[in-house]
């Protein structure tokens, strides 16, 4: 019997304890719901005699949209900010906002954990221009309530998860082993979150780019866009094509958050929780698969939750694209075990595709960089294997499994493929820059107590406040145990695949090692021709390669303490385990620490408070813009072109647009030109000619004598509309297959 | 007494490296090395008489004397925290000595009366606490004889401290002197919950927090005693009261507590936060209880037989805690 049915068996429905508990919960959840209706409040008010203050406003704790009217002109230099004089930032949640020549009010959230007698909101001139508050407008929103809500609900669901727990534990009696590894993972997990027990994160290079990433995807989603294309309100509404170059596909868990009502921290944090139980997860459930014992799948799993790679990316560098990327690359591992060691006239050897596309369509989707290096080593691992992948059967299911994972990643890879082949963006253009210097010292790779150093140019700074670029101590130490064990010829009582899983994982792990040092000859790769200084380029970093070490190394202690498993000597595996749990708390229980105690860490709260531009490299700006020009403005026109009403809008604008002059003439809207977007006459519907115009602002040529309301608006090619279709469809087909084949396994039973 | 000292020698001889250990960085400060060496002898006392074992005893004055926390605190009441332990667990008859659970308001009621010469904050928080863990005890607690017991013991023990603890309320009426002592935010002054975790001493003088660590071999044999509850090999419902307790002492120590609804409210909550002074001090009495844990799980593990496994947990806790120390 499977695990829902034996639930289902349990009957904790018919329980009256159970039913007095769901009936509870059912009125609080409906409570909830009505809380979500009704009307919003609105106060507005003026400025005291200071002609800049509003003070001593009196609100109850909710979350609210503070929008205070003003004029000014000039750009970022007047500044909005809320205060309440009897609460600390812990209650009253709202940043300092920047005010825009080309805007007319703020619109900030806030949230207001208590209430408040003595709220000010201030406009602090900047000392240049003009600046006159006009008046201001808090409305009330609902996002408190259904913070409420879903908290209530997250609350049920672990509650309830508890009881039925409980009863299947008095019924069926769960196995000393199976509570012993949810205990572990659970361990694990807790350790592995400390930065998250926080209630700021640490500041990290990237870390304001994904939070506009995040912030994109709410937005847009908000704005009736899916999937999100372009981030509408980044660069100050000019928008950003990041999401068609930079895979979103998990990241909108953490927009979901957004959208429930979390400020841009909390989302950010709790989309951290998500992302280190994935980790934790996948790397346990593949590494319990592989080597067939959940010990070791617990002890690999919090060695690649735990990695101290993982900790500088996630963590300490906000590197989020790589640190989601991470999660599925132990899929890679156990699929190609699978597909490698399985034997090949199985029945079942038709499925192993199945984790090897799930994991490239993944890392795809999360992270092309640590996609292009998984794609490097699995070059490698078939160059080592071709024997193996030229038989037929395994040939098919490689086939399968890539043809699956570029069918399932179609909706990113299309929009992706097409502006990388017909645009010409920055990232064209990055092939220029030499990655060897920014290359690790071996030191970095031997060293065991990790600190939260910021450098990361080593040639300059050496390993003075370096940056943790390493593996840990665990990992070396369970390299260091496989190679004596090959040495010594003491692993007769391994399989051949699992020797063979060790003795490759080792050696992969070893290069990519090798290969994330300054010592690897990246400038000359880099010079052998335009393909390989692109590549080579667009690494960046040549540490990005120690994600590969963990990964490769995790298998190779994995494999020492099958071995040790399967050798029966129980000393010798308490030594091991005990061992490596010392090392994981020298090496990386001590980075979390230290980060804990020494990172310095940021509180934004609403979109405002990350800026309005941050671009990181502007990798995705096209060619030759200029992101400093790009600030809110009305339609510039020539030629006697009048805009009146103009209105901008998410991904596009409206205006009406009359040209009275006998030539032709133009209008630039404050938008960042990219392919998709159109200009439309509203009323005949005819489409008129837009393009990228001054500094790639959305231009519109306007006919002579026209008048009329045009419409700016981004279009998907209905060639990425087919993409999506091909990724649903594919999405479909392998549910349904894998639904019915396991169907008729079970009825096989 | 010479007898007494022969016989257990060896046993002083450690309470010394414990206290001296732990001194080391601080050898010339003669008042820090005595609070050191009374806090090992009183806590091996307390600790001892609890388990009915010296050498848990033992083993729990290492644990509570090299807590990073009592290091960075630097508060001597920490000194007296043991005996309201051994008070408590007399109260609800959990400990090994018979006589001691006759006289546990006695016990209670001396560390409460030497705390409140030693730390009027401190008296204040463990008072509550134990007031808060009687309730926890529910049915046990709610008995006339206990809640006598209870009555006798604040009684007794606020007549002993009332002299200082009343020159101190007195004091405080004064909004000057009241609001000096409080921090700008109270609420943020508590910890944060990722720093009880801390196994390291990373924090070194600069730092953004203290050290609140309560000592990686504790948190290793709590995480062991939490295994085994979870799993059923350990069957204690006297030490589930205890962690609720801990947790409920965590929490009030920690920045998630609203301690914010009571600052800047009235004179009477200022003066509550006044005699706080900061969250962090209700950790004290719980990483008391959490040595207390660490040493239950031990005593389960001798009670159990194998002696082998017993032997090598005490070796493993005796070489963790040494090695951490030593780190920090």
């Amino acid at each position: 019997m499977g695990t829902f049915a034996k639930i289902k068996a349990l009957q904790v429905n018919k329980q009256k304890k159970f039913r007095i508990l769901l009936a509870v919960e059912i009125l609080l959840l409906v409570i909830g719901v009505l809380g979500l209706l009704g009307k919003n409040a609105e106060y507005q008010y003026y400025p005291d005699d200071t002609g800049v203050t509003f003070s001593d406003i009196f609100l109850s704790r909710g979350t609210y949209r503070v929008q205070m009217y003003y004029t000014t002109d000039t750009n970022m230099k007047n500044t909005m900010e809320v205060t309440a004089s009897d609460m600390g930032q812990e209650s009253l949640r709202i940043n300092t906002v920047s005010l825009f020549a080309g805007w007319d009010h703020t619109d900030e959230e806030m949230w207001l954990l208590r209430d408040t007698e003595q709220l000010s909101v201030h406009a602090n001139y900047g000392e240049e221009g003009n600046l006159q508050i006009h008046s201001l407008v808090i409305k009330q929103t609902k996002a408190m309530n259904r913070i409420y809500l879903f908290c209530l609900f997250c609350l049920f669901i672990a509650v309830n998860g508890i009881w039925i727990y409980r009863e299947y534990d008095k019924k069926y009696h769960i196995s000393m082993e199976s509570k012993t590894v949810t205990f572990l993972l659970g361990v694990t997990f807790v350790f592995s979150s400390l930065p998250l027990m926080l209630d700021y994160v640490w500041f990290g290079g990237d870390l304001t780019y994904h939070l506009f990433r995040i912030e994109g995807i709410r937005d847009g989603i908000l704005n009736g866009q899916f999937p999100i294309r372009i981030s509408p309100e980044w660069q100050q509404g000019y928008g950003y094509a990041s999401p068609v170059f930079y895979g979103e596909t998990l990241l909108y868990i953490a927009a979901l958050f957004r959208l429930i009502g979390f400020s841009v921290i909390t989302s950010y944090r709790l989309f951290l929780v998500v992302v280190t139980v994935m980790t934790l997860w996948i790397a346990y459930f593949c590494y319990k698969r592989i080597f067939q014992n959940p010990y070791i799948g617990v002890l690999c799993g919090a060695l690649q939750t735990l990695a101290v790679h993982r900790t500088h990316k996630l963590y300490g560098y906000s590197a989020l694209g790589e640190g989601i990327g991470m999660i599925f690359l132990p899929l890679l591992v156990y699929g190609f075990y699978k597909v490698f060691t399985e034997d090949a006239n199985d029945k079942n050897y038709g499925r192993s595709w199945l984790p090897l596309t799930a994991g490239f369509a993944m890392v795809v989707q999360s992270h092309l960089l640590t996609g292009e290096l998984a794609g490097l080593f699995t070059i490698f691992l078939c160059v080592v294997l071709w024997k193996r992948v030229f038989r037929l059967k395994t040939f098919i299911v490689l086939a399968k499994a890539a043809i699956y994972s570029v069918l399932l990643s179609a909706w990113f890879l299309v929009p992706f493929v097409d502006y990388m082949l017909t645009g010409d963006f920055t990232i064209h253009h990055v092939s220029g820059r030499l990655i060897q210097d920014r290359g690790g010292f071996v030191a970095h790779a031997l060293y065991t107590f990790y600190e939260n150093g910021t450098g990361i140019w080593f040639n300059e700074t050496g390993m003075k406040d370096s940056s943790p670029a390493g593996i840990g101590i665990g990992l070396l130490v369970g390299l260091g145990l496989f190679g004596y064990l090959l040495v010594a010829e003491k692993m007769k009582g391994l399989s051949k695949e699992m020797k063979a899983l060790g003795i490759i994982s080792a050696a992969f792990g070893v290069v990519s090692l090798i290969m994330s040092l300054g010592a690897f000859p990246w400038d000359k790769i880099h010079s052998l021709s335009q393909l390989a200084a692109t590549l080579v380029s667009s690494l960046q970093f040549p540490n990005r390669l120690i994600t590969i070490t963990n990964i490769c190394l995790i298998t190779t202690v994995g494999v020492v303490a099958k071995y040790l498993w399967a050798a029966e000597n129980k000393n010798r595996l308490f030594a091991f385990m005990a061992g490596m749990v010392c090392c994981m708390v020298l090496s990386n229980v001590y980075l979390l620490e230290d980060g804990v105690e020494r990172k310095n860490g940021v509180k934004i709260y609403n979109a405002q408070g990350m800026g309005t531009g941050y671009i990181s490299g502007a990798e995705y700006l096209p060619y030759g813009a200029d992101a400093t020009l790009f600030m809110p403005h009305v339609p510039v026109s020539d030629n006697g072109v009048m805009v009146e009403g103009y209105e901008k809008k998410s991904l596009g604008a409206e205006a009406y647009v009359t040209n009275m002059g006998e030539t032709e003439g133009t209008v630039s809207f404050a938008i960042l030109y990219y392919k998709g977007y159109h200009a439309y006459d509203v009323y005949s519907g005819e489409e008129l000619n837009c393009y990228a115009g001054e500094n790639f602002e959305v231009t519109v040529d306007i006919p002579a004598g026209f008048g009329g309301l045009v419409e700016i608006r981004f279009e998907s090619p209905w060639y990425w509309r087919a993409g999506e279709m091909v990724t649903l469809v594919s999405l479909l087909s392998v549910m349904v297959s894998a639904g019915l084949k396991k169907r008729k396994r079970e009825e096989g039973v | 007494m010479r007898a007494y000292l022969k016989k257990n020698q060896v046993h002083i001889y450690l309470l010394l490296v414990i206290a001296g250990l732990v001194s080391l960085p601080v050898i010339s400060d003669g008042k820090a090395v005595v609070i050191n060496l009374a806090t090992a002898i009183i806590a091996y006392g307390c600790l001892g008489r609890i388990f009915g074992n010296r050498e848990l005893g033992l083993l729990g004055s290492m644990l509570y004397t090299w807590c990073p926390y009592r290091w960075s605190d630097g508060n001597p009441a920490w000194v007296f925290v043991p005996i309201v332990l051994w008070g408590i667990v007399s109260f609800y008859g959990e400990n090994q000595v018979e006589k001691d659970r006759k006289r546990s308001w006695l016990i209670l009621t001396a560390g409460l009366g030497l705390l409140a010469f030693s730390s009027v904050t401190l008296f204040c928080i463990i008072v509550v606490s134990v007031l808060l863990f009687f309730c926890l005890m529910g049915k046990e607690s709610f008995c006339k004889e206990k809640v006598l017991s209870l009555v006798k013991t604040l009684g007794v023990s606020l007549v002993i401290g009332g002299y200082p603890l009343v020159s101190r309320l007195l004091q405080l009426r004064d909004p000057a002197i009241a609001g000096s002592l409080i921090p700008d935010n109270f609420r943020m002054s508590g910890a944060y919950p990722a720093q009880y975790l801390g196994l390291f001493s990373t924090a070194e003088e600069g730092a953004k927090y203290p050290e609140l660590g309560m000592g990686a071999a504790v948190l290793f044999l709590v995480l062991l005693y939490l295994w085994g509850l979870f799993t059923g090999k350990i069957k204690d419902s006297f030490g589930k009261k205890i962690l609720l307790w801990i947790l409920v002492l965590l929490w009030m120590g920690s920045n998630l507590f609203p301690w914010d609804l009571l600052q800047n409210k009235n004179l009477l909550f200022s003066i509550v936060l006044a005699v706080l002074q900061s969250p962090i001090t209700w950790v004290i009495p719980a990483y008391g209880a959490l040595v207390w844990v660490a040493c239950r799980v031990l005593q389960k593990l001798r009670d159990s037989g194998d002696e082998k496994l017993y032997k090598t947990m005490v070796a493993v806790t005796v070489l963790v805690a040494f090695v951490m120390n030593r780190l920090g």
